[in-house]
């Protein structure tokens, strides 16, 4: 097992990582740019170190300060988190050159992830059904038409390296292709450095679930029960839900026995997340997430597995223990992704000068916030994760009804009242909805 | 009409329209006039003299003026000084030598290094050249070397050689010469 392991995030996943680690008896180390000298995980961690000033470019995304951190502090392992340096190959073969391990798949892995379209075409011929598409990336925009027009309009152009909503376009007919694939491609090259692009045909009115896994290195995969991540704001998730409601047994069944095939082709380990896109009773693979999910903490109420430790403890080599019969629906969680941002999604800046956090019966609250500090435009404005669970459904949404009329973030503009309107929406209390939930929203 | 300076006797004078007290201005008409606006501007052009006390009598009308000394006018927050000392302010204090001193901090994540070739490349004490290097940070085998940024003098070495330092770590205390 690890010694000593560097945290290289920030905010509530830094703090997650850090309160697993003390659990394991691992010492951690905290990062931090300048902006986070006084934050929560600096101050919880055993140790710290300053890596650069409050640009993500020049601190939590510069690769040569984190590894120079981790070998100053002789840790042993590095984990990344989310965002950031999660899933990024170079960062991991850098680890490995270093000797230091990187808490998360193998290389080979997060390579395979990486390359959307590739692991596709791959999936594919395991006979595992896929949204109609391109065969892989497309060449150009004139080979990309033909295949639109092969697999008929609405389609979506997808960034092959992407990910969090960002290199994605939907053109609904052959006047909007051309745009949309020029914003997607250099939407992709701006954030992913790679302006690969695939298309699939746009599915309208889909739901967007997801398993998680967990494997060790000797082949043993286990899957756990769904999450339904179909409520989104610009293809963003922000509220989750295990077990999603209205998801047949034999469906769950399959979806996770399929994820645990496609965690074997691949040859995955620790724990990761396969994504598809459900009609009715049929589904499609759509991509695999080689880290620690935002949403993980829904997967760990409704099994009451810790996946942070069983991150740790797998990718310390350790043999998996649990067995699929060992993990098992509990309880129903649902998750609302605070964020500070207007009533147009875009990001609200300022000191936050009240800060009341939900507690009682049923409330997990996954937060580095305190009253005082102040938000930059530096990072990702999701502030909070407020997880409730309960005996039924209604009962974790009721929790979370009164969890949300307990919040009180002042300071900032918040989507605690959309989350309140999500909550009381007819549809989503029948748990009827898809990822066009909230366009359609009254 | 009497007229007097601060700090001098209040003497008695007659009235002379043709010789008015310094900065006033002569009363082209008839001072029985000072009334109204024509008041208020006299009282105004009296105000930036240093004449503190004005008496005028003229048939029907009396008219005494009388200014309160600087220090009773701005309360007991001051004390009443002389004249001379209101008019010319002791000098301000010759300002301090701005100390030039700086901070060198540390460029990179790593282990700083101070000596070479079994050497300290500098000392407290010594005097160096703009451009000459005074240490390095070893980030993953890169050196990140620290350079004098002027001629400078070094007051203080913070980190000791091979520790192991953040970024933004204060590693020199130069002196600019």
């Amino acid at each position: 097992m690890f010694k000593k392991v560097l945290v290289a995030n920030r905010g509530e996943i830094a703090l997650r990582i850090i309160r697993a680690l003390k659990e394991l008896s691992i010492k951690s180390v905290a990062v931090y740019s300048e902006a986070d000298k006084d934050s929560l995980p600096v101050q919880l961690a055993d140790d710290k170190i300053c890596i650069g000033p409050p640009p993500a470019s020049a601190s939590y995304l510069n690769i040569s300060q984190i590894i120079s951190a981790a070998l100053v502090k002789k840790c042993d392992a590095i984990h990344p988190g989310y965002g950031f340096l999660a899933e990024n190959l170079h960062f991991a073969e850098i680890c490995e050159t270093y000797g230091l391990t990187y808490i998360g798949p193998s290389s080979e892995a997060i390579a395979l992830a990486g390359q959307k379209a590739k692991l596709i075409e791959i999936v594919k011929k395991n006979k595992i059904p896929v949204i109609p598409g391109s065969n892989g990336v497309c060449k150009d925009v004139k080979e990309a038409l033909k295949t639109a027009l092969q697999i008929k309009f609405p389609v979506i152009v997808k960034a092959s390296a992407g990910g969090g909503g960002k290199g994605m376009r939907v053109a609904m007919n052959q006047s909007e292709f051309a745009n949309a694939y020029d914003v997607a491609s250099s939407e992709a090259k701006a954030a992913f450095l790679n302006p690969d692009i695939y298309l699939e045909k746009f599915l309208e009115g889909p739901k967007h679930i997801e398993i998680q896994i967990a494997a060790d290195r000797m082949g043993n995969v286990v899957y756990f029960p769904e999450r339904d991540c179909s409520i989104q704001r610009n293809h963003q998730k922000i509220l989750e839900e295990s077990p999603s409601p209205k998801m047949p047994p034999k469906l769950r069944k399959k979806l996770g026995e399929t994820a645990c095939k496609i965690a074997k082709i691949t040859k995955y380990d620790t724990v990761g997340t396969i994504e598809f896109l459900v009609i009715k009773n049929n589904f499609y693979f759509m991509e695999m997430n080689a880290r620690i999910q935002v949403e993980h903490p829904v997967t760990e109420l409704v099994s009451d597995i810790d996946l942070m430790k069983l991150q740790i403890t797998l990718a310390a080599g350790e043999k998996l223990q649990l067995r699929q019969d060992d993990i098992k629906i509990l309880c129903s969680s649902v998750e609302c992704r605070i964020n500070s941002e207007d009533a147009n999604f875009r990001p609200s800046m300022g000191q936050i000068t009240r800060l009341d956090i939900p507690g009682g019966p049923g409330v997990r609250v996954d937060t580095a916030l305190r009253q005082g500090i102040v938000m930059t435009p530096f990072y990702d404005s999701m502030i909070a994760k407020i997880i409730t669970y309960g005996r039924s459904r209604g009962e974790a949404i009721e929790k979370m009804k009164r969890s949300l009329g307990e919040l009180k973030i002042e300071g900032v503009d918040t989507n605690i009242e959309l989350h309140k309107k999500i909550l009381d929406d007819e549809n989503f209390r029948k748990g009827c909805y898809s990822t066009d939930f909230i366009k359609i929203m009254k | 009409m009497k007229e007097r300076k601060e700090n001098e006797p209040a003497v008695n004078a007659e009235m002379d329209e043709k010789t008015p007290p310094p900065g006033v201005p002569p009363p082209s008409e008839s001072v029985a006039e000072l009334d109204g606006l024509k008041l208020k501007e006299f009282l105004t052009e009296l105000g930036k003299t240093d004449v503190i006390e004005f008496e005028y009598e003229n048939k029907d009308t009396h008219i005494v003026i009388k200014k309160e000394p600087l220090g009773r006018i701005m309360g007991d927050e001051i004390e009443e000084k002389p004249q001379s000392a209101i008019e010319s302010p002791p000098p301000p204090p010759p300002p301090k030598p701005e100390a030039k001193t700086k901070i060198l901090k540390s460029p990179a994540v790593g282990a700083f290094y101070l000596v070479e070739n079994d050497k300290p490349i500098v000392s407290v004490g010594d005097v160096t050249k703009k451009g000459k290097k005074l240490g390095w940070v070893d980030s993953m085998g890169i050196p990140q070397e620290i350079f004098a940024p002027s001629d400078c003098r070094i007051i203080s070495i913070l980190t000791s050689d091979s520790s192991a330092v953040e970024w933004g770590q204060e590693l020199f205390e130069i002196e600019e010469i």
